[in-house]
């Protein structure tokens, strides 16, 4: 891991969530950083510089606030993986959110970016999840187009559709 | 085997199932309540093209098939429905013969003329078509197969250029309705890229089923005289397209011909998803 997930572990660790962000009190959290990043007030301001992060002031002291969700999600899936029933829900909401409204057809490659992101796990984790459950299951019916196809079976699919 | 899977307009077709019998009749109501712009929609194998062939015995159809012709402009399509429907359209024509100027031209050109005036002036084509048909009565149903066989076709766009083309033009052409089907991406491309012509089509879609249901299953068993053996296998074997369906029937004793050997690998327990951490 590098110093950037560092930075995210930390903050995940101390922090609490509250809306899009994790936030954590600063003292303890430089005290904590500073154990395993060599100049974590260098790190933050670089994070900050990027968006990543910011600095907040909140009530007498000052705040860490942790805006990255991509990198929130990342560490959150590593401290703890998601579940099978996680994985599940997270590709049906996909699903219903990147459906078409007439077909019910959702574009596979757009599904896998929203199961990456909202699992915390990259796009190829995401579509090996997607490949393990749709052969699991007879829930999902599988169409020919869309941006990205997968293999299942002899043939490639790009659009899926999550049926009763 | 493979000639068995496929259909076309010079087949006889019966239309089996609860599900695409409603789908029929849906298409009917839409013609009847005066929507122009129909559009079918279902997966490769859904019956598409059994429902619109089906059609003809309830409405005045005219059916073509557009896998075979080079360009997906209306010309292309105006003169592909004169090529394929001749022997109606001169029916047609008999209704203009009393007709002066051009409606009595239109009355008398011949086959040849025909196609050239469908396909140099579409829409004074289809014009002539809607004075006759409506004299006549019938409300002429265009039924356009295979006008988008996928997303990525490069005609793509000559062919929703021509629905928008027909779209923009409904209320002169009033007894005429256009029957297209498609596929799923190809109505997700419609949406990306004319959303014009997308409002106006979802207003009359018909969504084939996606998969054969045991209601559905059980009418097609009866048809088809399948065994009490052979249902419960094409049961066990998962969601399946009606050309599946079909194919299974005719090839029992191996289904992974019929491209659904994968759906068998689990079919009681659900697979378990390990999740790779980075």
């Amino acid at each position: 891991m590098d110093e950037v997930g560092l930075a995210f572990l930390v903050g995940v660790l101390l922090g609490d969530s509250d809306g899009d962000a994790v936030y954590a009190p600063y003292k303890q959290y430089m005290e904590v950083l500073g154990k395993w990043v060599g100049r974590p007030d260098e790190l933050i301001k670089e994070l900050s510089a990027e968006g990543k992060i910011g600095v907040q002031k909140h009530g007498a002291g000052y705040r860490v606030a942790l805006m990255d969700a991509e990198e929130v999600g990342r560490v959150r899936a590593m401290l703890s993986p998601p579940k099978r029933e996680d994985a599940v829900k997270a590709i049906d909401d996909a699903i219903r959110q990147a459906s078409n409204p007439i077909t019910g057809y959702a574009d596979i490659g757009q599904v896998i970016r929203l199961v990456a992101g909202r699992l915390g796990i990259s796009q190829g984790d995401a579509e090996a999840i997607l490949v393990k459950t749709m052969l699991g299951s007879k829930s999902y019916i599988l169409a020919y187009g869309g941006t990205h196809k997968i293999r299942i079976g002899s043939s490639y699919y790009g659009l899926v559709k999550r049926v009763g | 085997m493979q000639r068995s899977l496929v259909t076309g307009r010079h087949n006889k077709v019966k239309l089996l199932g609860y599900s695409w019998i409603r789908a029929r009749d849906s298409i009917i109501k839409h013609v009847r309540d005066g929507n122009q712009l129909i559009t079918v929609i279902g997966r490769a194998g859904s019956g598409k093209t059994t429902l619109l062939l089906s059609l003809c015995d309830y409405v005045q159809c005219l059916y073509t098939d557009m896998a075979g012709a080079g360009d997906r402009d209306l010309s292309a399509v105006a003169a592909s429905i004169a090529m394929d429907n001749m022997d109606k359209i001169v029916e047609l024509q008999g209704e203009l013969r009393r007709e002066k100027g051009d409606l009595k031209a239109f009355s008398r050109l011949g086959a040849y003329d025909l196609v050239e005036l469908a396909r140099l002036k579409p829409l004074t084509f289809l014009g002539m078509l809607n004075e006759a048909a409506s004299r006549k009565g019938w409300r002429v149903v265009m039924e356009v197969d295979e006008g988008l066989l996928s997303q990525d076709d490069p005609r793509a766009f000559r062919f929703i250029e021509a629905m928008h083309g027909f779209r923009n033009n409904m209320r002169l052409l009033d007894s005429i309705y256009l029957v297209v089907t498609m596929l799923p991406d190809v109505v997700d491309l419609i949406a990306k890229v004319d959303m014009p012509l997308f409002e106006v089509m979802r207003l009359a879609t018909v969504m084939l089923p996606d998969y054969v249901g045991p209601d559905d299953l059980q009418e097609v068993a009866g048809a088809l005289s399948l065994t009490p053996e052979t249902v419960e296998k094409i049961g066990r074997l998962g969601p399946l397209t009606m050309r599946q369906l079909m194919c299974v029937a005719l090839n029992p004793s191996d289904v992974s011909k019929c491209g659904i050997d994968e759906i068998e690998m689990n079919p009681m327990e659900e697979a378990e998803v390990e999740v790779q951490q980075q």
